[in-house]
C-alpha cells in the first residue's frame, strides 16, 4: 500500500511528534514495508462463531481510602511548580 | 566463588561460609571489572546494596526471618520501579525520573530481603530485540563482545551471563526475556499473563507485558518466581495466587512422562524447524534428543493460525504502545523545555527530542492501525486472530502437556547488523511471540551448560498451560540434571 509522506507526518502529529523531511521519507518506506507484512492477516477468514465469550473478567478495587504517596511528593518529578500547584503553559 | 545456585547461597549464608556483605562486595567488584566492556548496568547501587547486605548480616546474627532469597544479589531492569531510585525505561524522556513507590515485585523481593545491585540497560520503553535502541548505551554479549545480548532485557541477561548478578528481573512483551536468555546462555522465564503483578512496571503493551526472570538455572527461576507471583489488587489483570503447589514438590518423574507438542506449521518437509541458522538447528535437535533420553515424548500437532502470530502481535503491540506512550509529554516527568510556548508546541518539542527512532516508528504505526478507515482491517482483525491463536493452543493442550520450539531462529547477531532494517529485526521474534499472543508461560533454556559450550549459546523454549509455570520449570530442572 502506498502511504503518502503527508499522511506519515499527519500520523506523527497525532502522536505529537514533529518529523523532519528526511525522517518522514525514511518512515514512509518503513511503514509501507511493515504494513505490507501486516496484510498477511487478510488471508485469515474469521467467522463470528469461532469465538466463545472470554471468562477472564477484570476485578475492581474496593472503594476505600488507602495509603497514598502523599500530596506534594509527586511534584519532585514535575518540571515546575508554584504555590503548591503544578505549572504548565497556558492552555486557553 | 559465587557461581552457585540460590539454594547453595542460602546454605552458605546459614553455615557462615560467607557473609551477605562479602557476597555483595564480590558482585560489585565483578561489575567494576567486567561492565566497562559489557555495559549491562545503567547504574550500580553500591551504597544502598552494601547497606542492605549489612542489614541482612544483622538479621543472620540474630537468626530471625531468614529465607531462601535473603541476601541474594539481584539486578533490576530499568523499567521496574524501586522507590527513590532513578527509572528511565531506557529513554531520554525519563532522564532524572525517580520512582515514588516500589513496584509490587520489588516490594515482595524487599520482604524476602534481596539485595539490589543496580539497574540494567534495555531497549527504549522495551521496544526492540537487541538492546541497541537504548538511549543510553549499547550492551555487549558477554559470550562475544561484538554481538548483541538480545533484547529488550539485554542488560539483565548480560549481567547474569557475565556473573555480575546472581539473577535479574526483566520484562517480556513478545520475547524480551526469552530471546536475550537464548542469546546470552541463561534461563529466561516469562510467566503467564496475570501471574505476576505489573504494578510499577513502565508499560509497553499492557495486554502482553509480564515481569519475569533471568537466572542461571530453572531451579533459581522457580525460587524467585514463587516469591514474586500471586494476586495483587493493584493490578486488575493479575488473577491467580494458586500455582498448584508444584514448587514444593521435588520430583521429576511426572514431567519425564510428558508429551511435548511441536506445531507442524513451523516445520519444513523434513520435519525440522523452518528458518533456523545452522548452529541453532544443530543445537535444537540435540536438545530434543536429550529430552527424549529423559523419557519425554514428542508429538506433531496442528496449529493452523500460529503462522499469523507475528503480524498479529506487532499490530496489537504498536496500538497499545502508542497509546501508552501518550503519557510521556515531558511535563509530568523527565526532561523538558521551559520556554514559553503553546501546550501543543511544547508537546511536539518534548516528544520529538525525547523519543528515539524505534519509538517514533511505533507511534506512527500504532496510530495508523488504530486510525479511522484502517482500524477494522488491522487492529480489529488482529484482535480476532489473537483469539484464534489462543484457541489453537487450547485445542492442542488437550493432547500434549506443553509445546516445544526454538527460542530464536538465530544465535546472537553482530552489533549494528539488523538495526538498520526494523522488519528483519521483528522477524527474529517469530517463535517467542506465540506464547505472548496467547498469554501463556514460557521458559527459554540453554541447550548446553556454559562449561560444555564450544560456540555461541542457543536456547530452546517450553510453552506451558496457563499458570503451569511449575511444570515447564520442572522440565528445565530435569534437563539440567
Amino acid at each position: 500500500m502506498e502511504i503518502e509522506k503527508e499522511k506519515i507526518k499527519h500520523l506523527a502529529e497525532l502522536g505529537r511528534i514533529k518529523l523532519t523531511e528526511e525522517e518522514a521519507g525514511k518512515f514512509k518506506k518503513d511503514v509501507e514495508e511493515i504494513v505490507a507484512f501486516f496484510d498477511k492477516l487478510k488471508e485469515v477468514e474469521v467467522r463470528e462463531t469461532d469465538f466463545d465469550i472470554s471468562s477472564n473478567a477484570s476485578e475492581t478495587i474496593s472503594d476505600e481510602k488507602k495509603d497514598s504517596i502523599g500530596t506534594g511528593k509527586e511534584k519532585k518529578n514535575f518540571m515546575e511548580e508554584e504555590g503548591g500547584y503544578l505549572k504548565i503553559p497556558k492552555v486557553f | 566463588m559465587f557461581n552457585i545456585s540460590i539454594k547453595e547461597f542460602y546454605k552458605g549464608l546459614a553455615e557462615k561460609k560467607f557473609s551477605a556483605k562479602e557476597a555483595t562486595e564480590f558482585f560489585i567488584k565483578q561489575i567494576k571489572e567486567k561492565d566497562e566492556e559489557v555495559k549491562a548496568f545503567l547504574e550500580v547501587f553500591e551504597e544502598s546494596a552494601l547497606e542492605e547486605a549489612k542489614r541482612v548480616d544483622e538479621i543472620l546474627e540474630k537468626r530471625e526471618n531468614f529465607g531462601v532469597l535473603t541476601g541474594v544479589p539481584m539486578a533490576v531492569k530499568d523499567n521496574i520501579l524501586i522507590k527513590g531510585k532513578e527509572a528511565t525505561g531506557g529513554s531520554k524522556i525519563l532522564k532524572g525520573h525517580r520512582a515514588e513507590y516500589d513496584a509490587t515485585v520489588i516490594k515482595k523481593l524487599k520482604e524476602s530481603k534481596v539485595v539490589f545491585l543496580g539497574r540494567t540497560n534495555m531497549d527504549e520503553f522495551a521496544m526492540g530485540s537487541s538492546t541497541e535502541n537504548s538511549a543510553w548505551q549499547v550492551t555487549h554479549n558477554p559470550n562475544d563482545l561484538e554481538r548483541v545480548p538480545g533484547g529488550t532485557s539485554g542488560g539483565s541477561a548480560a549481567a547474569v551471563a557475565a556473573e555480575m548478578a546472581m539473577a535479574a528481573l526483566g520484562s517480556d512483551t513478545g520475547g524480551s526475556i526469552r530471546q536475550p536468555a537464548s542469546f546470552c546462555g541463561v534461563v529466561g522465564l516469562k510467566p503467564t499473563y496475570g501471574a505476576v503483578s505489573r504494578f510499577g512496571l513502565i508499560a509497553a503493551a499492557s495486554s502482553f507485558d509480564q515481569i519475569g526472570l533471568l537466572t542461571k538455572t530453572a531451579e533459581d527461576a522457580a525460587i524467585i518466581f514463587s516469591a514474586i507471583a500471586g494476586k495483587d489488587e493493584l493490578d486488575s489483570t493479575n488473577s491467580v495466587s494458586d500455582f498448584g503447589g508444584e514448587f514444593e514438590k521435588d520430583d521429576f518423574e511426572r514431567v519425564k512422562s510428558f508429551t511435548l507438542g511441536i506445531p507442524k506449521e513451523l516445520l519444513d518437509k523434513d520435519g525440522k524447524f523452518k528458518g533456523l541458522d545452522l548452529e541453532t538447528a544443530v543445537e535444537i535437535e540435540k536438545s530434543k534428543k536429550r529430552l527424549e533420553d529423559l523419557g519425554i515424548k514428542f508429538k506433531e500437532v496442528s496449529m493452523p493460525f500460529i503462522e499469523y502470530a507475528l503480524p498479529c502481535y506487532y499490530i496489537m503491540i504498536f496500538a497499545e504502545e502508542s497509546s501508552n506512550l501518550a503519557r510521556f509529554d515531558g511535563l509530568r516527568y523527565g526532561a523538558s523545555t521551559k520556554e514559553n510556548k503553546s501546550l501543543f508546541d511544547l508537546y511536539l518539542e518534548n516528544k520529538s527530542a525525547g523519543f528515539g527512532e524505534e519509538v517514533k516508528r511505533r507511534i506512527i504505526l500504532g496510530t495508523f492501525v488504530l486510525s479511522s478507515g484502517y482500524y477494522d482491517a488491522y487492529y480489529g482483525k488482529a484482535e480476532k486472530v489473537r483469539r484464534l491463536i489462543k484457541k489453537d493452543f487450547k485445542n492442542v493442550f488437550s493432547s500434549v502437556d506443553a509445546i516445544f520450539m526454538p527460542t530464536a531462529p538465530t544465535v546472537a547477531y553482530k552489533i549494528g547488523e539488523k538495526i538498520i532494517d526494523p522488519l528483519a529485526m521483528y522477524m527474529g521474534d517469530i517463535f517467542t511471540v506465540t506464547a505472548s499472543v496467547a498469554g501463556l508461560p514460557a521458559v527459554s533454556l540453554p541447550t548446553e551448560k556454559k562449561e560444555n559450550r564450544k560456540k555461541l549459546p542457543v536456547g530452546f523454549q517450553i510453552i506451558g498451560k496457563p499458570f503451569h509455570e511449575g511444570e515447564i520449570l520442572k522440565v528445565g530442572m530435569a534437563y539440567e540434571k
